[in-house]
């Protein structure tokens, strides 16, 4: 707690400081323009770091922190046709083998994507359809809004019924209702359902799409789609396009990641005709890169706040050599050492504090710029406000200490007799 | 009356190095002033006045000799003692006024308790006294620079006042200032010194001097009762 004779000198040494700042407004102004430079810059640099780093852990964590995806890889044709008899891409054994491999995996989901017509539609609506599990739904992390999901009966029977993502259905109206029907190719799918999963997160600087347009998405009983007449659909037509493990936890992720590798590098003969995504290892791999870039650029930032302290050094001991009587006149009232140290100090702090604030002014306009212009996405923390801040003050504290030191030294009767 | 004196000076030395040369400027000064006394300290210029106001003021250390302020042997205090001491026992006024040009008539007057304990309530109506004892009470929110010479060595003045000090001290109060202004503010001093204030006032002026109660001549070193 602060005594009410300390809290007075505090504000009375703070109103002193700011007086003699704003007596030479322009000097003060400029002085602080390095400082203001550096805490925008850095201030930019972590709202945009933080923007990315937002952005990119959305997109991971869509796909699930505690699954593991295998996603089909096309071969190049020649490489295709001599692999052909002893590995034929993600199939239906995958499943069974990745399903028994471990306690771990709670759940096993999987899809195939057809490229087939759906009539009756405007040419503006184009859904991604695709045969899925019924475990798809959990596995996804999807909610239903209506109806009901595949079922696993569904699967069995070969059911002609689809469900539809969210947004799909609402662009369709009334066509789109649980109950309506659809004609996919050359037959007629019964809705049975509509569901809602998280928007897919489109990274805008890596251009990487990590999730599906769930919500834009039609999905048919995986088997149904063999009843389409489409030739494509047929060919291969027990092939698969992604399978995702769901396990126990995230913490069964690295355990569990050998014991798939081997797995399937068992059952594909040693060929690499699927990808094997991690969200978690993605995750802990973004966050990296992420240190490294506030890092890098943070210190490029930091530098301009190197320079800008020394010139706030310069310019107190400028102006100690100018206000030399008036340390003369407070000594002389009774002020000691440490009360001109903490003058001087408090001037320094206030001044590079000020400047810290118009800094991150500048740095928001900038970020806001960035984001508008450039189309990146940004995000301002409470971590983002108070590093800049709190290093302002710092480098206040800096560059203060040496000239304050000077101020406090000097022989007061000099002082006073100073010109 | 056995009253403790506010000041005993014996044997004081001060010298000062100047291009490797020692310069001694007092050379044993004795010198005692009792409450309440009006004492005008004359001299050439260079003949070391201001020398030994500043270490009566406690701004200097003594070179030699002992100095007692009010019981307390000032050579050995620490500088921060030294601070205390000219916070609450002295106050000075200077020839050149000494204010700080940024700060209001109020705000120079108060500067004082910036460095002391003083309750925080309690400074407003001290100042606003301090103020009005020197006639000013009407320029409190005013800057010195809008003040004419005289009313800047009243607000000085009431600085010195404003913590009730044992000791005042003034080097060449009226150096600065012409003839009217000057006789006011020695009347000024005058009146403080009737209501007990004690004041010691280092001149080179005859006129001066004449309106103290003792007068004392500085001259190579040493100071002599005048005749």
């Amino acid at each position: 707690m602060i005594s009410r004779v300390r809290r007075k000198y505090l504000g009375g040494v703070m109103r002193i400081a700011l007086a003699s700042l704003l007596q030479h407004r322009l000097r003060s102004l400029l002085s602080v323009v390095g400082i203001i430079c550096g805490v925008s810059a850095v201030f930019a640099i972590l709202s945009i770091g933080e923007g990315a780093k937002r952005e990119v852990l959305a997109g991971i964590r869509q796909l699930g922190l505690d699954n593991i995806i295998l996603r089909r890889i096309d071969l190049p044709e020649p490489q295709l046709l001599s692999l052909h008899n002893r590995s034929e891409g993600l199939q239906a054994a995958d499943v069974q083998i990745l399903q028994a491999a471990s306690p771990a995996v709670l759940e096993v989901a999987y899809l195939k994507e057809l490229q087939v017509r759906v009539s009756g539609l405007s040419r503006q609506i184009t859904p991604q359809v695709v045969a899925c599990s019924s475990s798809y739904l959990s596995v996804q992390g999807l909610t239903l809004r209506s109806g009901r999901f595949i079922l696993r009966q569904d699967q069995q029977r070969k059911s002609l019924v689809c469900v539809l993502g969210e947004t799909l259905a609402g662009r369709l109206g009334p066509q789109g209702r649980v109950g309506a029907r659809l004609r996919i190719e050359n037959q007629l799918f019964l809705i049975v359902g509509i569901v809602r999963g998280a928007a897919p997160v489109h990274p805008k600087r890596t251009g990487m799409v990590l999730g599906r347009e769930v919500n834009e998405m039609l999905f048919l009983p995986f088997g149904s789609h063999l009843y389409l007449s489409r030739g494509e659909a047929n060919d291969r037509g027990e092939a698969l396009d992604e399978i995702t493990l769901k396990l126990t936890g995230q913490s069964a992720v690295e355990a569990i990641l050998p014991l798939i590798h081997r797995t399937m590098e068992l059952s594909h003969h040693g060929i690499r005709d699927y990808q094997l995504i991690v969200p978690r290892q993605l995750m802990l791999q973004a966050r990296r890169t992420q240190r490294i870039f506030n890092l890098v650029l943070g210190s490029i930032g930091g530098i301009s706040l190197v320079v800008g302290g020394i010139g706030i050094m310069n310019v107190l001991l400028a102006t100690i050599s100018e206000r030399t009587r008036e340390i003369g006149i407070r000594r002389a009232v009774g002020a000691t050492r440490e009360d001109i140290i903490a003058q001087f100090l408090a001037e320094a702090i206030l001044l590079t504090t000020a400047g810290g604030i118009l800094g991150i002014l500048a740095g928001l306009v900038c970020a806001w710029s960035i984001a508008r212009f450039a189309d990146w996405s940004v995000a301002i923390t409470l971590y983002g406000l108070i590093v800049p801040l709190l290093t302002s003050a710092a480098v206040g504290l800096c560059a203060g200490i040496y000239p304050a030191l000077k101020a406090a030294k000097m022989d007061p009767v000099r002082a006073l007799r100073s010109a | 009356m056995c009253t403790r004196p506010v000041v005993q000076v014996e044997g004081l030395t001060k010298e000062y190095f100047l291009a490797q040369k020692t310069v001694p400027v007092l050379r044993g000064v004795d010198l005692t002033v009792q409450q309440g006394d009006f004492i005008a300290v004359m001299g050439a210029s260079g003949s070391g006045k201001s020398s030994l106001l500043h270490i009566l003021g406690c701004l200097d250390r003594p070179g030699s000799g002992s100095y007692i302020l009010d019981g307390m042997a000032v050579s050995r205090l620490t500088d921060r003692q030294l601070s205390a001491f000219r916070n609450s026992y002295i106050g000075f006024v200077f020839q050149e006024f000494n204010l700080l040009p940024q700060a209001t008539v109020y705000e120079n007057v108060a500067l004082p308790f910036l460095y002391s304990t003083v309750d925080p309530e309690r400074v407003r109506p001290l100042v606003r006294q301090a103020v009005q004892e020197v006639g000013l009470a009407h320029r409190l929110d005013h800057q010195p620079a809008v003040l004419s010479g005289g009313e800047r060595q009243r607000v000085a003045i009431a600085r010195a006042l404003v913590v009730n000090p044992k000791l005042i001290l003034a080097d060449e109060p009226t150096g600065n200032l012409d003839g009217e202004t000057s006789r006011e503010i020695l009347a000024l001093f005058t009146r403080l010194h009737n209501r007990g204030a004690t004041i010691v006032l280092v001149t080179h002026d005859e006129e001066v001097a004449g309106s103290a109660g003792r007068v004392l001549t500085m001259a190579d070193g040493r100071l002599s009762e005048q005749a």
